[in-house]
């Protein structure tokens, strides 16, 4: 017997200091926003409230992208391509949508960030990236 | 001051899995409303619900035998807060009771909800009786609940 089952999980959580800060810099500014750590001069994508490498929890906010670098992707049937994106300005890249076919995708690509038209704070009114080739829409 | 910003997800799981020939027998009897259990042949245990091994002897378990839709509340809790539903994903309003029962003619408790959900009105050693729905599919859920009897 094989059974198939679903559930729904709705869930909600506080972004936080540094994802609040984050969310509403992409809902309000169209600007992705990041953290450099001035202890060991790395900067992170996306912000976030203290450094991963050494600790540091005092790191300063910094406008990164919206030109990226695509350092790897994978594709998944009927969803689309989502890549490791890694926002000019920043030493790592952040897991999102990338747009476009996947054969015309390589690593190293130049991308672009596509915001949402409508933004509510959330992670999706970042609406992936594109190739720098494409036209802009 | 910063805006603290909170993040709705709705995620939707779905999963198949193979639920193995003990629980297939026992789902398709409870579409037919009959419970049944495994007894291990080596300690005399009766697993309810079913188990492929006893949890004793290690024996593989293959001797089945009918069990009572009424049996003994074990242990009880009230539950107040609302939570999801394991079975449905969907947020199951409390208060409401629930209780591992021991059913005539089994040896271990199945984990389930109660119709019953003051405290002052629940106790262990009480007898409770299952409530099956109309529609049975061969899913624990066949049982809506139980029911004390007075």
């Amino acid at each position: 017997m094989i059974r198939e089952e679903s559930i729904r999980i709705p869930f909600r959580y506080a972004a936080g200091q540094a994802g609040s800060l984050f969310l509403a810099a992409l809902r309000d500014q169209n600007r992705i926003l990041g953290s450099r750590c001035s202890a060991c001069a790395r900067t992170f994508a996306p912000a976030r409230p203290y450094c991963p490498e050494c600790g540091a929890d005092k790191l300063a906010v910094v406008a990164i992208g919206p030109g990226a670098a695509l350092v790897s992707w994978t594709e998944v049937p009927g969803r689309g391509v989502f890549g490791l994106v890694r926002p000019d300005g920043a030493d790592t890249a952040m897991l999102h949508k990338v747009m476009g076919p996947s054969n015309e995708l390589r690593v190293g690509a130049r991308l672009r960030a596509v915001f949402a038209a409508e933004r509510k704070g959330d992670i999706a009114d970042l609406a992936g990236f594109e190739p720098e080739t494409r036209a802009p829409r | 001051m910063i805006e603290r910003i909170s993040v709705e997800i709705e995620m939707n799981q779905s999963w198949r899995y193979a639920s193995g020939t003990a629980m297939e027998r026992f789902a398709n009897g409870l579409r037919q409303r009959r419970i049944e259990a495994l007894r291990c042949g080596g300690c005399g245990r009766r697993y309810l619900p079913p188990r492929p091994f006893c949890g004793n002897c290690h024996l593989r378990l293959d001797e089945w035998i009918p069990v009572s839709d009424q049996g003994v509340v074990e242990a009880w809790t009230v539950v107040y807060l609302p939570f999801l539903d394991g079975r449905t994903g969907e947020v199951r309003k409390g208060p409401y009771g629930m209780a591992l029962i021991r059913l005539d003619g089994a040896d271990t408790t199945l984990n389930h909800y109660l119709a019953e959900a003051d405290p002052t009105r629940l106790a262990v050693g009480l007898r409770a009786r299952a409530v099956w729905r109309d529609e049975l599919r061969g899913a624990i859920d066949d049982i809506r609940h139980f029911e004390v009897l007075r």
